[in-house]
């Protein structure tokens, strides 16, 4: 018999059928095969498919938020790219695109506000114990520090460190390059000429 | 590209966040916990801009979240809120791992209550001269919590405030932060993203 779960927040409701799945001893609330599926976005549009189209649009959609939550704009796409969503913007661009050849891709913006209320729309289905579906689900583990410490380089800090040394290695350059003062021949004479002490000896 | 994950935890808010394990070598005095806690400090203050009387609930959330016994008072969990080395008169002694993990859940849940009114400043939908008042409300108060509670002398306090005054970036991402750890897996997200830089 089929069952049928509804899951609304903001702008999103989501809409499953499904059967439950008698071989992993479902009980008959469960939904263990997923027949189909609506995810009706109020004023921007209406998405059906099959269970792996829900399954990827979980996965994009939970990833971009947990990279959303940590300051990171990233495009997540799925492994086949028919789900795309990047930041813009006006906001985040979702880009499906459909398996059949003679349909144009869909482009949705999402604000802020109606990335959240998907969001939760689709945490909650994730998180329903009376849909046993095996989802593929984000990473939920720390990203690693390094995302977070990559930092564009101004050129305008790097220019008083680079005329410094530049002015060093000049200056050094020019005294490096100075002529040595060299003082000219004397002879023995001369020197005993202009030394008194040791004239007045030799007298 | 697409990694499976074994489990995504329930939804009750009473199971252990177990991703929160205190590093084994330093405790909760490494560089990742302060900034961790002056993550959590920044979002409570986040959640009293949006509302003023915001911070008198928190005993209450709680003692719905049974964890009264970490937190037995709004006194508790100011205590714990002044770990935070930002702050004027900041506490040196360490923070239990309980009253750390006590505070994620803190939060998640007000951030569940908040939700309608956090949704309201970040839809781009409603008329333009309601949200422009309400937005500017929320960031002076905010400002103006960030003047008052932090040591404005600290050099990552006067970014905050200097980030603020330059544009709306810095609180819409703290906005988003609080909204996206509402809700059923929010606390995950949250617990998950704790020891990430804010800036």
């Amino acid at each position: 018999m089929k069952t049928s779960r509804s899951y609304k927040e903001g702008i999103a409701i989501l809409e499953v059928q499904g059967i439950p799945d008698s071989s992993l001893g479902h009980n008959p609330e469960t939904i263990g095969i997923l027949l189909s599926w609506k995810l009706t976005l109020i004023g921007l549009t209406v998405l059906e498919g099959k269970k792996e189209h829900l399954v990827d649009l979980l996965y994009v959609i939970l990833s971009y938020s947990r990279c959303c939550i940590s300051g990171l704009t990233h495009s997540i796409s799925d492994q086949s790219n028919s789900i795309r969503i990047s930041a813009v913007k006006e906001g985040h661009e979702l880009m499906l695109r459909s398996s059949k050849m003679d349909i144009e891709p869909l482009s949705i913006v999402l604000d802020d506000a109606e990335l959240l209320d998907l969001t939760r729309c689709l945490d909650m289905i994730l998180l329903d114990s009376c849909v046993a579906i095996g989802w593929i689900l984000p990473i939920s583990s720390p990203f690693l520090s390094n995302k977070f410490s990559i930092k564009p380089i101004h050129i305008r800090k790097l220019i008083n460190p680079l005329v410094g040394i530049s002015c060093f290695c000049l200056t050094a350059f020019t005294f490096l390059n100075l002529p040595v003062p060299q003082t000219g021949p004397q002879t023995v004479e001369g020197l005993i000429d202009k030394n008194s002490y040791s004239s007045d000896i030799n007298k | 590209m697409v990694k499976k994950q074994s489990s995504f935890d329930s939804n009750s808010s009473r199971k252990l966040l177990n991703i929160i394990v205190p590093c084994p070598l330093f405790g909760m005095q490494s560089t990742k916990w302060r900034r961790a806690i002056e993550k959590i400090d920044l979002l409570f203050l986040t959640l009293e801009a949006l509302d003023v009387s915001s911070s008198q609930s928190f005993g209450y959330i709680a003692k719905d979240l049974e964890i009264s016994h970490v937190f037995p008072n709004y006194v508790a969990i100011w205590k714990s809120r002044c770990h935070n080395p930002l702050r004027r008169s900041s506490r040196n002694t360490v923070l239990s791992n309980e009253s750390f993990e006590g505070l994620v859940r803190i939060l998640s849940s007000m951030s569940n209550q908040f939700y309608p009114k956090i949704r309201e400043l970040l839809t781009s939908k409603s008329s333009t001269q309601y949200r422009y008042e309400k937005w500017n409300k929320f960031c002076v108060r905010l400002d103006e919590l960030i003047t008052e509670r932090m040591n404005v002398r600290r050099g990552l306090v006067k970014k905050y405030l200097i980030n603020a005054s330059v544009n709306d970036n810095f609180q819409r991402q703290l906005l988003l932060i609080l909204a996206l750890s509402s809700g059923p897996g929010g606390l995950k997200r949250l617990s998950t993203s704790v020891f990430e830089p804010l800036l």
